[in-house]
């Protein structure tokens, strides 16, 4: 009580909470505390779940299965909240908002800002109509219930801005302590770095910095952007969990997911809670050049005017039971669409750089790597070992690599002009090996000819560009705006189907963007017109990296992530991605002649399932240097053949007896072993550890892999 | 006699030619073959940096990981608490103890080589920032107390401390804040005292002061060297410019001790010989170069901390071959980043420790496989043992074929193997010229101690030939007419004196007589503006040819890092500019001469150059270091020969006298100075006048 009277005082001294809502934060429950019983009650029964929330703040609490999922409840030990955390706990929303006069952005709860609250009742759950007066900002606010579902929703035509001369929104969040815990405790939560992480709660964390992730990656409509080596990886997925071991929590961003981060914070970072919380963003600041040309670099800091469109669609399935990784891959694969038909054999990827130019004395010379008689060899070759090889070209087209994007075709004449990729395509069609042409038809280099008017503007009138900052290279590419690009594709399907070919989609699956001025788009139109236009193309889509609304459209993901970033706050990385995506299109890895890592690396594609993939040349590498390939510094095949044989047949040894089949189960049997469980009843196990690991009857040597 | 060495010149300068074609076509330009499978492994699965190499133009490129995080030592959930702000770190591999100077906590961290704590000292301690063991000693300098604590490095109680020195050299104005500390065997101190810019302070086992050893330099600059001529020596006190205080020290196996100096101009890392003087820097120089670490094969670990460009860890061989650099900006919390690294050490097995001092902890890297290839590669190299360490070399290049340092060994091993033309590739790719010179030398050794003979009985033959040629077209002119038919007469008289030939015959005069020669442009019109033309054209391509023909050794200019665009803009901009400059200057001072004089003057008065340049280009493919002394004179001639042409022809064509001419071409060069700021100028202003509009365009048609 009597830390409940100094919350009261230290709100009040800070001047910030009306006296009202003070009262409200109070009536919070606390752990272990029956306590006071909070006022306004509604209780809704859906499916075997029981939904109470109450009416003024709209905190909420489910009951499933004998567990209670509580939208924010504080713990008994907890006394050193300031009020905003307090309110954040109790309150349904938090809202980031723009003080117009100051420049300033502030975070206050729907109590905090004087909301009025409608509340509805309904059979599946609640309306509520919130004014936030202090701001003059009201929106709707629909709860849903059903089953294991609990569905917010807040449509876009119900925000409305009163002041926005002086308020403007930034960004909501909604129950950002739902299914929380308190300091350490035995439970994770899964975010969607890379292949996905896992933070967990009974270790205390060295990091200071809580995880933050935009879901898709930056808008670069809104934000200039370089192409860093090794820079955090994107997050793929509008998902993320609480996993406990009586239940948890899936939360996925059904709608809207290209405006919200994936926010995750443990005890001792920000405060004692473990949180994770989706924010939705309308508006972001940016960069604004008084030059549209940016050149003088003359700018200030601008604030977007038009809200981002979307309805705030946000899903949290409630887990019961105990919950972790697999189960939550479960859930959420139910909640995905993929391509029927893809091919799942376990393969082998090939992509074969054919040409590049460098700068000579007078203009760019083209440096021929690879001849297309000479991948028939190597074909035929590796179609010894191999059943499912593929092979793509990279580089083809007129003057090599370099400064070719978005332009594809004609080919260049040094690797073998047209004549040699018609004799390619029909010996490798007659050798059932899959044949690709690796595109881009997003990015274009800066030097490339493109007609501006295909090019995006960002909101500062310029025109979206992304700088490649790796070593050896100064590539800069502008980006196309959706349509054109799409036009781009379907102008090159003939070309396409002459060759038998399938394309590999670089960039189109991973970068989103808005565009401005006169052509006005949103990330939503960008994502949804990518994956029409592959959609529409009928041929053979690999996608480097796709986010997860291509994956309906996708026949094979490429580079697929072998971990997460590393964040100091991840506990380690887990095969998320591999686990949905398993079992309903192949995955192939990034080349691994650039980043070889023996037999870690062997051990890694087999726990992730994930094939292997090269980039090679048929001259060696050190002709590339001087050019804006020469980050690729070792891919002459004479020199990895004997590798790409042992790696894919020791991968193959064993994946090829799970191909096709889903992941049931992934569970560390002991330290550095790992056992992933398979739809068709096989296990695949991984010992990265250095001493032997035997399990029913079956013994998996040091650093080794076996299926049982 | 003369006459007969001067026709002998054409054919000998042709055989030479030829002789020269004959060595270019059967050059061997090959790459070396890579073989060997052996396999390697790294655990990059999510290292957070870009691992770089010394590649080729002295550039760095990518390579594979070197090192990966592996682990790290944060005390933030033990019993001790966690780190604030500190200050360095050393390892003892003997004792297998870790000691951290926690100098925000004000103590002394000692842990097993996991991590786990073994002890805290804390007594007398207020400001512990720099960390030594020796000797059964554990030394701790506290720049708190301005004191060195000596503790037992098995009990851990304080031995003694060492004040400041009292040495007549240790003057009341010299500083003493102990903040870095190393020792060698025999219990001799170094310590790097803040401020002070004579060096380390050397004291011995004692605590007996020894002297200064290190101390940085100034570096003269064009200001200091205005000052040092014109100020008063009170005036010159004023603007002393002192040397930079080492920051950090380091110590080798072999005692030889090395200095750090953080943001120092050069040499931020110096290796010093007994006598305490510099005997090696690295190669590259790392400015924001915090701490070093020796191994014990000599490899320096070096960190680098810097706030905006990010902050690395560059690994040096022992000659200061830049190895592999990690690191760089990355804004994001995450494992294996650094962000204020503050000290390194290199463990024996391999394992390297970086202490960071904002995120408190102790990030701690292994080699991969790949980086310990290359290790055993440059111990190998190091030892001079360069055909055994062969194989590990052409592995390294398996896996990165831009690895410069491979490209020196594996030459140096074929040096070894008498396998010059492909030392001579290797050489090349490796960028180290004088390798390249020295198989230069011997591969045209070995053809000359071959082919000598062959090359006297071609020279005789082809002079031979001539002569007898010579004396019969005098005696049976009737022979050769069809041939002459064929030919256009070369060479006789009336041919000779067809225009053209007979202008460019001027030339000649020019570079003899030049003065006459002038006369006769100016009076007799002995030489066109075309033909001036043409020898301008031949001068703008001489620029060309001089990247395309000059010997490997000669040639500072490659095709690659030149833009033939930008060359002939720029000679044809210079030239012309300075031929209007000197006209406009002649004109205000008395100038006799007229436009077109100036261009056909200037143009024929390099005459010597225009002749010269290209056979000392194709002369410059046949000479190595040891000749360049020829190289040398040919171009001094052709270049003062032109200049002493051009300033004659000036003199003349102004008909100035020579101080008069002096003053003409500095009055020249500054007007042309001035030209140059002008369109400077201009040119900016257009950019801002088409940057403006196109900014409007911009805006209202995109």
């Amino acid at each position: 009580m009597i830390g409940k009277l100094k919350l009261a005082v230290a709100a009040l001294i800070s001047g910030t909470v009306i006296a009202g809502n003070v009262a409200l934060a109070t009536t919070l429950p606390r752990d272990g505390d029956e306590g006071e019983t909070p006022q306004n009650l509604y209780t809704v029964e859906a499916d075997g779940s029981s939904l109470t929330v109450d009416t003024k703040t709209l905190n909420l609490s489910v009951t499933r299965g004998g567990r209670t999922w509580y939208s924010g409840k504080r713990h008994s030990e907890d006394d050193n909240l300031n009020s905003l955390w307090v309110n954040k706990l109790t309150d349904a929303v938090t809202v980031g908002y723009k003080v117009m006069s100051t420049g300033n952005t502030r975070e206050r709860t729907m109590s905090m800002l004087n909301a009025r609250v409608n509340f509805k009742e309904r059979e599946d759950g609640f309306d509520a109509d919130i004014n936030c007066r202090l701001i003059s900002v009201s929106f709707k606010f629909q709860v849903r219930i059903n089953g294991n579902k609990l569905q917010i929703r807040i449509p876009y035509e119900s925000i409305t801005e009163n002041d926005p001369e002086e308020n403007k929104l930034e960004y909501l969040v909604v129950y950002p302590f739902f299914d929380s815990s308190y300091s350490l405790c035995d439970g994770g939560i899964l975010v969607p770095d890379g292949s996905g992480a896992v933070i967990d709660l009974s270790e205390q964390t060295a990091a200071k910095q809580a995880y933050s992730a935009r879901v898709y990656g930056s808008d670069y409509g809104i934000s200039a952007s370089q192409i860093s080596v090794n820079s955090p990886q994107t997050a793929s997925m509008p998902i993320f969990a609480t996993m406990y071991p009586d239940g948890g929590t899936m939360f996925t961003a059904d709608d809207g997911a290209e405006y919200c981060t994936v926010n995750a914070s443990v005890n001792s970072i920000t405060t004692q809670y473990n949180i994770a919380y989706f924010s939705w963003i309308y508006r972001e600041s940016y960069v604004k050049y008084y030059e549209s040309s940016g050149t003088d670099g003359k700018s200030y800091i601008a604030f977007q005017d038009e809200m981002n469109k979307f309805d705030l669609v946000q899903t949290m399935t409630l887990i019961e039971g105990e919950c972790d990784v697999s189960d939550v891959a479960k859930e959420y694969r139910e909640t995905v669409d993929f391509k029927e038909g893809a091919a799942t054999d376990a393969g082998l990827r090939l992509q074969f750089l054919m040409a590049e130019n460098k700068k000579g004395m007078f203009g760019n010379e083209v440096v021929t790597m690879t001849k297309t008689s000479f991948i028939e060899q190597v074909a035929e070759e590796v179609g010894a070992y191999c059943n499912d090889l593929s092979v793509s070209v990279l580089g083809y087209s007129s003057g090599g690599l370099n400064n070719s994007y978005p332009n594809h075709f004609p080919f260049d004449g040094g690797p073998g002009g047209k004549k040699g990729y018609k004799s390619l395509s029909q010996k490798l069609s007659a050798a059932g090996v899959k044949f690709s042409f690796t595109t881009d038809y997003i990015k274009a280099y800066a030097g490339a000819s493109v007609n501006d008017k295909q090019l995006a503007l960002n909101i500062s009138n310029q025109f979206a560009t992304l700088n490649d900052d790796r070593a050896g290279s100064s590539a800069k590419f502008n980006l196309l705006n959706p349509d054109d690009a799409a036009a781009r594709m379907n102008d090159d399907l003939k070309t396409v189907n002459t060759y038998n070919a399938g394309i590999d989609y670089c960039s189109i699956g991973s970068l989103l963007y808005s565009g401005y001025k006169n052509r006005d788009y949103d990330r939503a139109y960008a994502a949804e017109k990518f994956a029409q236009a592959v959609a529409a193309s009928g041929v053979t889509a690999n996608i480097v990296k796709p986010n997860a609304y291509m994956w309906s459209v996708c026949d094979a993901y490429l580079e697929a992530p072998l971990s997460s970033s590393g964040f100091m706050i991840e506990t380690r990385s887990v095969p998320f991605v591999q686990m949905v995506v398993s079992g309903k299109m192949q995955m192939y890895s990034s080349p691994i002649n650039l980043n070889y890592t023996g037999d870690d690396l062997v051990l890694r594609l087999i726990d992730y399932n994930v094939y292997p993939s090269f980039l090679v040349t048929q001259k060696d590498a050190i002709e590339l240097y001087g050019t804006n390939s020469s980050g690729v510094f070792t891919s002459s095949y004479d020199i990895w053949k004997g590798k790409i044989k042992d790696i894919y047949t020791d991968v193959i040894s064993v994946l090829s007896k799970v191909e096709g089949c889903q992941v049931t189960d992934r569970y560390e049997a002991e330290s550095g072993v790992f056992v992933t469980e398979y739809s068709n009843g096989k296990c695949v196990i991984v010992n990265y550890g250095s001493t032997d690991f035997a399990t029913d009857g079956i013994t998996v040597p040091a650093r080794s892999a076996s299926v049982k | 006699m003369k006459k007969k060495v001067k026709k002998l010149i054409v054919p000998l300068i042709a055989a030479l030619l030829a002789l020269v074609s004959v060595i270019l076509f059967f050059w061997d330009y090959s790459v070396p073959v890579m073989a060997s499978d052996t396999p390697f492994s790294d655990d990059s699965f999510s290292v957070p940096y870009e691992t770089l190499t010394l590649g080729p133009n002295g550039g760095l490129v990518p390579t594979q990981t070197a090192f990966t995080p592996s682990g790290r030592i944060s005390f933030s959930s033990s019993s001790v608490g966690a780190l604030l702000g500190p200050e360095d770190m050393i390892t003892d591999a003997d004792s297998d103890r870790i000691y951290i100077a926690d100098t925000g906590n004000k103590r002394v961290i000692v842990t097993d080589m996991q991590g786990e704590v073994v002890t805290v000292i804390e007594e007398g301690l207020t400001q512990p920032t720099g960390l030594a063991v020796s000797g059964g000693n554990l030394f701790v300098c506290d720049k708190g107390n301005k004191l060195v604590y000596i503790y037992d490095a098995e009990s851990y109680e304080l031995v003694r401390t060492i004040d400041r020195p009292k040495n007549p050299l240790v003057g009341a104005n010299t500083p003493y804040v102990p903040t870095k500390i190393t020792v060698d065997n025999r219990g001799n101190m170094y310590v790097v005292s803040e401020g002070c810019v004579s060096g380390l302070m050397q004291i011995n086992a004692e605590g007996e002061f020894v002297g200064y050893v290190g101390a940085n330099e100034t570096s003269a600059s064009f200001i200091s060297v205005l000052q040092k001529l014109f100020f008063s020596e009170e005036q010159q006190n004023a603007f002393l410019a002192t040397p930079k205080s080492p920051t950090n020290v380091a110590i080798d196996g072999r005692g030889l001790v090395y200095t750090v100096t953080n943001n120092a101009a050069g040499n931020t890392i110096k290796k010093l010989n007994t006598m305490g003087n510099g005997i090696m820097s690295p190669s590259m120089n790392f400015a924001d170069t915090t701490a070093a670490s020796i191994d014990k094969s000599e490899n320096i670990f070096s960190v680098q901390s810097n706030q905006q460009n990010g902050s690395y860890v560059s690994v040096f061989d022992s000659e200061g071959n830049l190895l592999f650099r990690f690191g760089g900006k990355d804004g994001y919390e995450r494992f294996g980043s650094l962000s204020n690294p503050v000290a390194v050490s290199a463990l024996d097995d391999g394992r390297v420790m970086v202490l960071d001092k904002n995120y408190s902890m102790v990030v701690i890297y292994r080699r991969t496989d790949f980086s310990t290839l290359v290790f055993n590669a440059v111990d190998y190299y190091k030892d001079g043992l360069y055909l055994e360490g062969e194989d590990l070399w052409n592995e390294v290049l398996r896996y990165n074929s831009n690895f410069i340092l491979a490209y020196k060994a594996l030459a140096r091993a074929n040096m070894q193997k008498n396998n010059y033309s492909t030392a001579l590739s290797q050489f090349k790719y490796a960028e180290d010229t004088n390798g390249y010179s020295e198989a230069f030398w011997q591969i045209r050794n070995e053809w000359l101690e071959n082919n000598l003979l062959w090359v006297i009985i071609v020279v005789l033959v082809i002079v031979a030939a001539v002569i007898v040629l010579k004396i019969m077209n005098k005696r049976k002119p009737e022979w050769f007419a069809p041939v002459k038919r064929v030919f256009g007469k070369v060479g006789d008289a009336h041919v000779k004196n067809v225009y053209f030939f007979k202008e460019f015959n001027h030339s000649k005069r020019f570079m003899r007589s030049t003065q006459d020669a002038v006369y006769e442009v100016k009076y007799h019109n002995k030489a066109s503006i075309w033909t001036a033309g043409i020898l301008f054209l031949w001068f703008v391509v001489l620029q060309i040819l001089g990247v395309v023909t000059k010997g490997y050794l000669f040639n500072s200019a490659t095709v690659y890092n030149t833009n033939g665009w930008n060359m002939v803009l720029v000679t044809v901009g210079v030239m012309l500019a300075l031929v209007l400059c000197n006209y406009f200057v002649s004109t205000v001072t008395d100038g006799d001469g007229k436009l077109k004089h100036c261009f056909i003057c200037f143009m024929y008065a390099l005459s010597p150059y225009l002749i010269m340049a290209l056979p000392v280009y194709i002369l410059s493919n046949v000479l190595t270091y040891n000749e360049s002394i020829i190289y040398t004179f040919c171009e001094l001639v052709m270049y003062g020969w032109s200049a002493v042409c051009l300033f004659r022809a000036i003199m003349e064509l102004h008909d100035y006298s020579f101080w008069k001419t002096l003053k003409n071409v500095i009055l020249t060069v500054v007007a042309f100075a001035m030209a140059l700021l002008f369109l400077i100028v201009l040119y900016m202003l257009l950019a801002q006048l088409f940057g403006y509009f196109g900014s409007i365009f911009g805006e209202v048609f995109r």
